[in-house]
């Protein structure tokens, strides 16, 4: 198990390099210019512009750059900005957090929900409940994020007045508000994105679940539990859910990275100051360093969850041996 | 099971209406101002460069000046200005108490200080060198110490602790409007070196102001929590508490304005019915200084790297078939105006005829209106050689060779989209094929700076309410302000006295013969100064829009009941 934990760590580094490689490439075939982006007309000159391109390195072989930019990563220096000089490491400090949390609730959410739907409609297939379960995840599957987010807005903000419209927090909360007042308060920011980021994923668990489920549902083993006499609530938890709930714990691992890439959407809709929104930031700014750094971010996390899916599976699945 | 997932469904909505039911009281002492912040920016006046700089700067850290409603520079930081009678030197008075909120008083040290570090080698070195309003380069000096020559601006004097004097190359009407730049505190950044000063704390979140408020509260993207100072030298604020929240999507700001989550905030023309019938929420408007216009591409690109007046004399002769007065003329025919302000700006803006306009003194006489003129536009590009094919859906020239296909380009945006699409119609309608290309903000100047467009829409942009501002946009060897390389040194002599004359009537008559020379030749089309708008709570009294967008320059005056 450890050398294939091991092993599989290893593998990780050329994936790794790989996307840093393709989004490099991408990155410089885009056009723009990063430091035209603000570039003030009244009083920038051209020559002014020119040195700090060299000063930059902008000028240099592709190769050259690429290199000089993994040389600094080696060295746990993810460099600065060009638009605003940050350093974007701070940057991506900063909203980090910001996305932790609404990735985090969106993924506790919709697997509550998806898990919870799947095995409410395998258990009742075919009835009604089924079918507006099976529409439902459709419409969460095909619907985009930025439409229900907006949707949800129009609905619960604006018509029913439920829930604030955007923003993480009440700004205008009485200084002396206790600590469960702010966090009752954030909550509710928290309502409307995590829904929107988490629609298309319990449909999808919804729909794993379910014919997950169906499988075991045939399952002779089922009905040597019935006939020892055990109650049909036992019989689901103790007998048919754990060993239908096994592909779908590396799924929800697998969806992990779909919700960072959801946050990009939800962050700008909800005006949640996260990564999703720095990342779009950067790429219409074109501003190098801080597209490279949120994607080898984004990487990383996206490799981790496939990490941990087939760790989880390893470690749920007895008869998965890694040798 | 299904009894447990039940359980959980009614736990879950219960709690749902209870935090829906139970939003936590809001404080009533405060103003929240919802600010657009689609581009990225840092904290400092500086680098002030978007809307949320100006709505937040003048609050804690003015400069000299600043603008009142109708865009005519006040003074803001300073108590006095003694302008001398060859117009050279302005002499500035600091107010005698006037202290930063740490209690170190405010002097002209700081003043000369903040100038200096606007233009130090250095801050110019980086990839995004300083872009805070207000142009430097006017006062003498600058361009000595900004290439190393001097140790400091000469054209700066600190006369004593409450007064300096800035000298000007030449004499400018304009230098008030210019003086606006945010006066940083000497004692907390003296010692910095410049070349580190971008990563000082300070930068970040200027917690030592000299304004009537302090920031005491900075979430980058998120928000800006000032509170009135206590301490203040001059007319304190009304409002204790004022917010400013970021907003990165316009329809989120517009929708947290319905929802009363925010008292103030600017509001696109196209938006404005949405709020009029909103009970508690009050539309403001007023005619606005955005320049609404169409360049025509009329130089080579490597005038803007080496410009010089010959050289800018001999490229300027524009992409054929354009660089014809009278095809440009004809186009300018073929646009109507009125319908694109309906359609672009609800029908709420202004028809300009040149980039000269704004101030009640202006003389207009003598100008085309280019009114909507299919026919005459027809009959002019038949002048210029061109006349409709067969079919009527192509202009061809006398040797059977079609007009070429216009590239339109402008920043992505539904506007210019629009823009796009009625220019497509108008001038397919007299036979002109256009291409639309829209670019994202970092490729937008790349692209004008190469070759191939022939129409651009400008990237917004206002200009102040001096007329004399819109000469970047024309003036020979400009630089970039200028990319589509117009030049006619006639309009340069002109837009030069301008600026250097305070008679109004003689400017006047200066400009009315400048403004005919940009009418008749067309560098641009002229189209329109969009209205420009606001939603304001009714619990907000005082509430006077600018003109040019600077959202809270009579904050303080502002009272909540």
């Amino acid at each position: 198990m450890l050398v294939y934990l091991l092993r599989r760590l290893l593998m990780a580094i050329p994936a790794l390099l790989g996307i840093t490689v393709g989004t490099f490439l991408l990155i410089s075939a885009a056009p723009g210019d990063p430091l035209l982006a603000y570039a003030s007309i009244d009083s920038t000159d051209h020559s002014q512009l020119e040195r700090a391109r060299a000063n930059l390195g902008l000028d240099d072989p592709l190769p050259v750059q690429y290199f000089r930019w993994l040389g600094n990563i080696v060295q746990g220096n993810l460099g600065r900005s060009l638009v605003t000089q940050r350093s974007v490491a701070g940057e991506i400090a900063t909203s980090f957090g910001v996305t932790v949390r609404l990735t985090a609730a969106a993924l506790v959410l919709s697997s509550l929900v998806g898990v919870g739907v799947g095995v409410l409609s395998a258990v009742r297939q075919y009835s009604l409940l089924d079918y507006a379960f099976t529409l439902l995840s459709f419409l969460g599957l095909s619907v985009p994020g930025f439409f229900l987010g907006l949707v949800l807005v129009a609905v619960f903000a604006l018509q029913f007045e439920l829930f604030p419209t955007s923003g993480m927090s009440t700004l205008t909360l009485p200084p002396d508000a206790s600590v469960w007042d702010r966090f009752w308060d954030s909550t509710r920011y928290l309502v409307l994105p995590v829904i929107t980021l988490s629609a298309p994923n319990a449909a999808s668990l919804a729909r794993f679940t379910r014919s997950s489920m169906l499988d075991v549902l045939n399952q002779p083993y089922r009905t040597t539990a019935r006939a020892k006499g055990l109650r049909e609530r036992r019989v689901l938890w103790r007998h048919l859910l754990p060993n239908a709930i096994l592909p779908v714990i590396t799924i929800v691992a697998l969806r992990l990275p779909h919700l960072f890439g959801g946050s990009v959407v939800v962050e700008t809709i909800f005006n949640f100051p996260g990564m999703g929104m720095l990342g779009v930031r950067a790429a219409i700014d074109k501003d190098y360093p801080m597209i490279m750094g949120i994607t080898l971010i984004f990487s990383v996390l996206l490799l981790v969850s496939n990490f941990i899916a087939d760790v989880l599976y390893a470690a749920f699945d007895p008869r998965v041996r890694y040798d | 099971m299904l009894r447990v997932l039940k359980r959980i469904f009614y736990t879950t909505l219960m709690a749902t209406l209870v935090f829906a039911a139970a939003p936590i009281s809001a404080r009533e002492d405060t103003v929240v101002i919802g600010a657009p912040t689609t581009t990225a920016f840092r904290n400092n006046p500086l680098w002030a460069t978007s809307s949320a700089d100006f709505y937040v700067f003048p609050l804690i850290l003015p400069g000299l000046t600043w603008f009142d409603d109708q865009m005519n520079p006040v003074l803001a930081l300073a108590e006095d200005v003694a302008i001398s009678d060859d117009g050279l030197t302005y002499t500035f008075t600091l107010p005698e108490n006037a202290t930063w909120s740490d209690g170190e008083p405010i002097t002209a040290a700081d003043v000369k200080f903040t100038w200096e570090l606007k233009s130090h080698p250095a801050l110019l070195a980086l990839p995004q060198p300083p872009a805070g309003r207000g142009d430097i380069t006017l006062v003498a000096g600058v361009e000595a110490y900004s290439s190393g020559q001097a140790d400091e601006i000469s054209g700066i004097q600190v006369i004593d602790d409450r007064t300096v004097s800035f000298t000007l190359n030449a004499p400018n009407f304009l230098f008030l409007g210019n003086a606006t730049l945010g006066i940083l505190p000497k004692h907390i950044l003296g010692d910095v070196d410049p070349a580190e000063i971008v990563n000082h704390p300070y930068m970040e979140m200027p917690n030592v102001t000299s304004g009537p408020y302090m920031l005491t509260e900075y979430e980058r993207d998120n928000f800006w929590r000032l509170e009135a100072r206590a301490d203040y030298w001059g007319k304190p604020a009304n409002i204790t508490h004022v917010i400013v929240r970021a907003f990165a999507d316009n329809q989120a700001q517009m929708a947290a304005m319905e929802a009363g989550e925010i008292d103030v905030t600017a509001v696109p023309v196209a938006e404005v019915e949405r709020f009029e019938n909103l009970d508690g929420v009050n539309v403001v408007s007023r005619s606005g200084l955005g320049y609404y216009v169409l360049h025509f591409n009329l130089s080579a690109p490597r005038v803007v790297e080496n410009c010089s007046a010959e050289t800018a004399a001999e490229a300027y002769t524009g992409r054929a078939p354009l660089d014809d007065v009278r095809v440009r003329q004809a186009i300018s025919f073929a646009i109507d105006r009125e319908e694109i302000i309906d359609v672009i700006a609800n029908g709420q803006g202004t028809r300009i005829f040149s980039s000269i306009f704004g101030p009640d003194w202006l003389d207009n006489s003598g100008l085309e209106a280019y009114d909507y003129d299919r026919e005459r536009a027809l009959e002019l590009l038949a002048e210029a050689g061109w006349t409709l094919n067969e079919k009527g859906d192509r202009l061809v020239n006398d040797n059977g060779e079609p007009f070429r296909q216009l590239v339109y380009v402008a920043q992505a945006g539904q506007e210019s989209f629009d823009l796009g699409i009625l220019v497509q119609d108008y001038l397919g309608a007299v036979g002109i094929p256009v291409e639309i290309r829209l670019t994202t903000s970092s490729n937008f100047l790349p692209t004008v700076f190469g070759e191939e467009w022939d129409l651009a829409r400008n990237v917004g942009g206002t200009l102040g309410r001096d007329p004399s501002e819109s000469a970047r946009f024309y003036r020979t060897c400009a630089g970039w302000a200028n990319a589509i390389g117009y030049s006619n040194p006639a309009w340069d002599e002109l837009m030069s006295r301008g600026a250097a004359t305070t008679d109004l009537t003689e400017r006047a008559a200066i400009y009315n013969e400048a403004s005919r020379i940009l009418n008749t030749e067309l560098p641009s089309l002229f189209l329109m100064a969009p209205n420009v708008a606001w939603a304001v709570s009714d619990r907000i009294q005082g509430f006077t829009g600018s003109a040019g967008g600077y959202i809270t320059w009579n904050l303080t005056s502002w009272m909540i009941g």
